[in-house]
């Protein structure tokens, strides 16, 4: 993973919230971005390529919310390997829902801007996929004691974690999808 | 086995007296029932961690899919222990969800600092349960003694961070025996392994410490009469494999340690 990722992920505004309440002892704050398209639209300055650091945030993101729900096993593990490795508390995650960012405020940058975020993402979604695929591969042969990608492929069965995606067939997020669960299946 | 090692600590009020809290904390709850209770638990590995703090990196890690040079399974009984008062019960953070999930819980107290809380877990995800067993403000030769007397196994010590050698930080306490000596309790307690920071040729530099040590090692059982001999022979039984921090990065303090092989 990329230091400068690391970085400007560690950077991203935040407020605080306990979203562990259901878990009497637990007493640490995760963080939740507060990102919109405002706040997108902001930080790129003269490359739509900038854009690229807001996929992969919320899919680093999305993938700390997948093992939290679908790999109990290797959360862990996971957190430890990020504190360690690249000193990222991975606890941080999207106050909103990874389809609100990719089908909604994209839309709303694309009409703030002539910057085209939308078709831009459709065109790179290989890329974003296998950005993703790459930490899942590490994190499953660096640290987890069970098998990241099938337990991931798991969530498909689980609401929360397909609550992430529109059912939109069409849409940016459920695009993402069949083809991040399709790599997945490939590399399983 | 676990039930008659817990019940040596209320035994002809060796202790004092011990108030008693219940399941969930809400109920008092005879000692026998415990007993019985987790008499009627199957253990599959039992891990010791003396002088442990609130730090629970065993329940975590002490498992042979995170260190396979163990042989020892996934254990399901996590023994701590500590001379010195930690004020809180924090390692209940450390053990949070959605890795873990808390099923049921018992506490006494002898009226003063002394805790001891048993506590009973999920590992979510695997689907396995685990007994975590805390002596606060206990010497941890305390829990040798009762290791011994209730004949249970204990697979595997955790020590990693025992840089106080001679005192495992209990300062005048305790009778201290040092880490380095647990390897003389293999046979006794069936220990198959021990995690350490410090290999057993530490001791070589260590020897005007012996004669106090050695006289507090014996004290743990009548029969035990271990010399200096025995001592100075620890290093050349122990299969010892060292593992650096490139090899395994996972503790949370980052540091290299040694797998001491015993049987």
């Amino acid at each position: 993973m990329q230091k400068d990722f690391i970085e400007k992920y560690n950077n991203l505004p935040v407020y605080n919230r306990n979203i562990y309440r259901r878990n009497y002892y637990s007493d640490y704050n995760p963080r939740f971005w507060t990102i919109d398209s405002k706040y997108v639209l902001k930080n790129i300055t003269g490359s739509i390529q900038q854009l690229d650091f807001f996929w992969q945030a919320i899919l680093f993101s999305f993938l700390s919310k997948s093992i939290y729900r679908c790999s109990p096993e290797n959360y862990q593990y996971c957190l430890d390997y990020f504190w360690m490795r690249h000193d990222v508390d991975i606890r941080f995650i999207y106050r909103n829902k990874l389809q609100f960012f990719l089908d909604f405020e994209f839309l709303k940058i694309d009409k703030l801007s002539n910057l085209n975020t939308v078709c831009y993402s459709y065109e790179n979604l290989n890329k974003y996929v296998s950005w993703l695929l790459d930490i899942v591969d590490d994190l499953n042969k660096k640290c987890c004691i069970t098998d990241l990608p099938s337990r991931i492929l798991s969530g498909e069965k689980d609401n929360l974690f397909m609550e992430e995606f529109s059912t939109e067939v069409n849409s940016l997020s459920n695009r993402f999808l069949k083809q991040f669960l399709k790599a997945l299946k490939d590399v399983r | 086995m676990l039930g008659k090692f817990l019940e040596n600590f209320f035994h002809k009020n060796v202790l004092g007296k011990w108030e008693k809290q219940g399941v969930g904390y809400d109920n008092e709850v005879d000692i026998r029932y415990i007993v019985a209770y987790l008499d009627s638990f199957e253990t599959k590995g039992v891990v010791y961690y003396p002088s442990s703090g609130l730090d629970v990196n065993d329940i975590h890690y002490v498992n042979e899919k995170k260190i396979p040079a163990i042989k020892v399974g996934m254990p399901n009984v996590f023994i701590h222990s500590d001379a010195l008062d930690y004020y809180t019960n924090n390692y209940r953070c450390q053990l949070r969800f959605p890795v873990y999930e808390w099923i049921e819980g018992f506490e006494w107290s002898d009226g003063g600092n002394k805790r001891i809380y048993v506590e009973h877990y999920n590992r979510n995800g695997l689907d396995t349960d685990f007994w975590y067993i805390y002596f606060k403000c206990f010497c941890n030769e305390i829990i040798l003694k009762s290791f011994l007397k209730s004949s249970i196994k204990v697979d595997l010590i955790f020590c990693p961070v025992d840089g106080i050698t001679s005192g495992m930080g209990a300062g005048d306490l305790c009778e201290n025996v040092p880490t380095l000596f647990y390897p003389l309790l293999s046979k006794n307690l069936g220990i198959k392994y021990i995690i350490t920071d410090q290999s057993s040729d530490n001791l070589s530099g260590l020897s005007e410490y012996f004669s106090q040590w050695i006289s507090n090692f014996n004290k743990l059982e009548k029969k035990f009469k271990i010399t200096k001999t025995d001592v100075e022979n620890i290093s050349s039984s122990t299969n010892e494999i060292y593992l650096n921090y490139s090899n395994f990065n996972l503790f949370s303090w980052g540091t290299g340690f040694f797998i001491k092989e015993l049987i």
